[in-house]
């Protein structure tokens, strides 16, 4: 009897575990990839292809040290070295109550966290079954505040980083230019910053450990590679728009106008009093002609210009893009995967003494979870969100998605659960800011700092509720 | 479906700002047909072009309110948000003020204008349509400058606020040349009220154009 309760905990686990890991998959992948469909940068076919190796990278890679924090770092387990199978339930209750309440927010479109709500759940169950004393209420604040620092954070690089790209490339007389020139050094800073988050802890996992300086020279080598290449690329990509494929008709016009009025003046000096008269007519007609289509022609010269620019940019934006979905799994595979990992342990040595670490398969899963929500659900929302969102263009797309990106996986190395989205909100707000975004809805804020100020609760309860149901069952 | 992201897009001002500038742009032409119309005297169906306007009118008020209604408490814009409101009240003051020139000169259809100024206020209905005109290119172009602020574009806009204000100067001198030649011609104290209030309304229509350009100057500044 007793064996079979503990498959069935087992066989529980695997599902609700697969569960979020899906949902982590199906809603917050359009993060990501979203406005990389918007902007045209990539094919919904790719963003999804993209996405599903670089999440499943993220989780299996790096995913480990946050799922570590979610499994023991939140709440002392030592508490139940007498019922371990207590925490068994409870990590249960946990992963049912935070997916429950995920549907139910996202039923009404609510921007609640998958990360707040098993942290809360968690919190929630420690404290009522275990004690007061039993949750880590110095990690518990570290982990709050960070959910406060992580959108401040991304939105401050944000801001400056659109802020760097306005003043150097759109404010410049040679946007094209200053672009290409820009690029080299923005895909050092991603692949150099990339590749050390996964020498230097990542690789763990596979027990490939660098020290320091190593780690630190091999991802400012491959960071070097990558800018030397992209200078490459760009290199290739023409300043001035060739004469006929992209130059406004109006250019063209504007030049023969000018040349019109430079042998008009010619003439005049030439004619005779009685022509004089007329021909100054004609040359004011003329000129005022042909000042409109210069306007004219110069603005649709820039319209030109800043879709090159732009066009420049869908590198970066899908480079970044693909960052923040490696980042994503990095983090948010941890949701799905700590509390399983704990029920897992639990079920096969029947103690909570936890030395090992989350065994590699369980990694895994959680990436294929989230693989799975992102071939079910998860492309859905990206086209949706690339199809409604267009105002990402991809110098804003790549601004937001970059920083947003950099504090994921600055937290994901401190082993810190964060909310992707809050995370990215923040940096879109960020651009925003430098003014980079027409119009803004800023209740989005509001209502995210309500769902902090709510998930929490609502997701201990639940636990609560649901560890009792299980208990009941169980024993 | 779970799409917060989704939530910060909202609809940006300046593509009905645009809208509306247009609407602006089609009343001052009706305008000018309008007193086209009484100068030539045959005006048999002034009232059509009344009806126009407030056709018009009521359309741009519609474009108005939706730029109002669709901005909530806490939006965040490139520009100050009672900046935008300001120059949109601004721009709608222009159909305004043309509706009350349509209406000031139904009141005395049958006196019309006298043969003696109507050029001259040909001209000045002529002198008013150019910094409409101007008017809408500018929003266009102020559009593109709040996409990508480049130096460029904003010397451009800058260009145009400029351009709007000599338009504005050179209505006023035709204004004030007509209400001296009003003073010194007419000895009828009725008529010269009428065309003087006339002449000051056309001239406003100028006014209200070289202020909206003004508030975009505001909107423009760094």
């Amino acid at each position: 009897m007793e064996m079979n309760v503990e498959m069935i905990v087992l066989a529980l686990g695997l599902l609700f575990g697969f569960y979020m890991a899906w949902s982590v998959g199906a809603n917050d992948v359009a993060n990501a990839m979203g406005t990389s469909v918007g902007s045209g940068a990539l094919t919904l076919k790719r963003a999804v292809i993209l996405a599903a190796i670089l999440e499943f990278s993220g989780a299996f890679f790096v995913g480990g040290h946050v799922s570590e924090t979610v499994r023991k770092g939140i709440i002392d387990t030592q508490s139940f070295n007498d019922q371990p199978m207590l925490l068994a339930y409870g990590m249960l209750a946990a992963m049912l109550a935070a997916a429950a309440w995920l549907q139910f927010a996202s039923f009404y479109g609510w921007p609640i966290s998958t990360t707040h709500s098993i942290v809360g759940a968690i919190i929630g169950f420690g404290m009522v079954v275990g004690g007061v004393s039993s949750v880590h209420w110095g990690k518990v604040v570290a982990i709050a505040s960070s959910w406060v620092i992580s959108p401040v954070l991304s939105g401050t690089i944000a801001f400056f980083l659109f802020g760097l790209i306005r003043r150097y490339v759109f404010d410049s007389a040679t946007p094209v230019l200053k672009a290409k020139q820009l690029t080299p050094y923005l895909v050092f800073f991603v692949f150099s910053i990339l590749s050390l988050v996964l020498v230097f802890k990542g690789l763990k996992n596979l027990h490939l450990d660098l020290p320091l300086t190593q780690a630190l020279l091999l991802a400012g080598g491959v960071g070097l590679v990558a800018a030397v290449v992209s200078h490459f690329l760009v290199k290739r990509i023409q300043e001035i728009p060739d004469e006929a494929e992209t130059l406004p008709p109006s250019w063209s016009l504007s030049i023969g106008l000018g040349r019109a009025d430079k042998n008009l003046k010619k003439a005049l000096e030439s004619s005779t009093a009685d022509m004089k008269l007329e021909l100054q007519d004609i040359l004011e007609r003329v000129g005022k002609m042909k000042e409109e289509v210069k306007q004219k022609a110069d603005s649709e010269k820039d319209v030109v210009t800043y879709q090159k620019v732009e066009r420049i940019f869908i590198y970066l934006q899908i480079l970044s893009a693909g960052f923040v979905a490696f980042a994503h799994g990095a983090n948010d595979v941890a949701n799905a995967i700590g509390p399983l990992a704990a029920v897992i342990h639990i079920v096969k040595t029947g103690t909570v003494a936890m030395k090992s670490a989350v065994p590699t398969w369980v990694l895994a899963l959680g990436g294929v979870g989230i693989i799975v929500g992102l071939a079910t659900w998860g492309w859905r929302v990206i086209e949706t969100v690339g199809k409604r969102i267009t105002e990402l263009t991809p110098t804003r797309g790549f601004s937001a998605e970059f920083s947003a990106a950099i504090t994921i996986v600055l937290a994901s190395k401190l082993g810190i659960p964060i909310s992707t989205t809050h995370t990215l909100v923040g940096a879109v707000l960020g651009v925003g800011l430098a003014r980079g975004l027409e119009a803004l809805n800023l209740r989005t804020v509001r209502d995210i700092v309500i769902s902090w100020v709510v998930t929490i609760p609502v997701g201990a309860v639940l636990t609560i509720l649901l560890f009792y149901i299980f208990r009941w069952i169980f024993e | 479906m779970r799409i917060p992201f989704m939530s910060m897009f909202i609809a940006s001002p300046f593509e009905g700002l645009q809208e509306h500038a247009e609407k602006v742009k089609e009343c001052a032409q009706v305008f000018h047909q309008a007193i086209e119309c009484i100068v030539m005297e045959r005006c048999e169906d002034f009232e059509h072009f009344r009806k126009q306007i407030d056709e018009l009118e009521s359309e741009a008020d519609a474009i108005k309110r939706r730029i109002r209604g669709h901005l909530p408490k806490g939006t965040l814009l490139a520009v100050d948000k009672f900046q935008l409101f300001r120059y949109l009240r601004e721009q709608d003051k222009v159909i305004d003020a043309v509706e009350e020139g349509l209406d000031w000169m139904s009141f005395r259809k049958k006196a019309g204008i006298p043969e003696l100024l109507e050029k001259d206020f040909m001209l000045l209905a002529e002198a008013v349509m150019e910094p409409i005109e101007e008017l809408s290119k500018m929003v266009a172009e102020a559009r593109k400058y709040f996409s990508n602020f480049s130096a460029d574009q904003r010397t451009r806009v800058k260009d145009m606020i400029r351009t709007l204000r000599h338009h504005e100067h050179e209505a006023d001198k035709l204004e004030d040349a007509a209400k001296e030649k009003i003073f010194n011609t007419i000895d009828d104290g009725v008529a010269v009220y009428h065309l003087i209030r006339l002449a000051e309304i056309i001239g406003s229509i100028a006014d209200h154009a070289e202020n909206a350009g003004d508030m975009m100057r505001a909107m423009v500044a760094k």
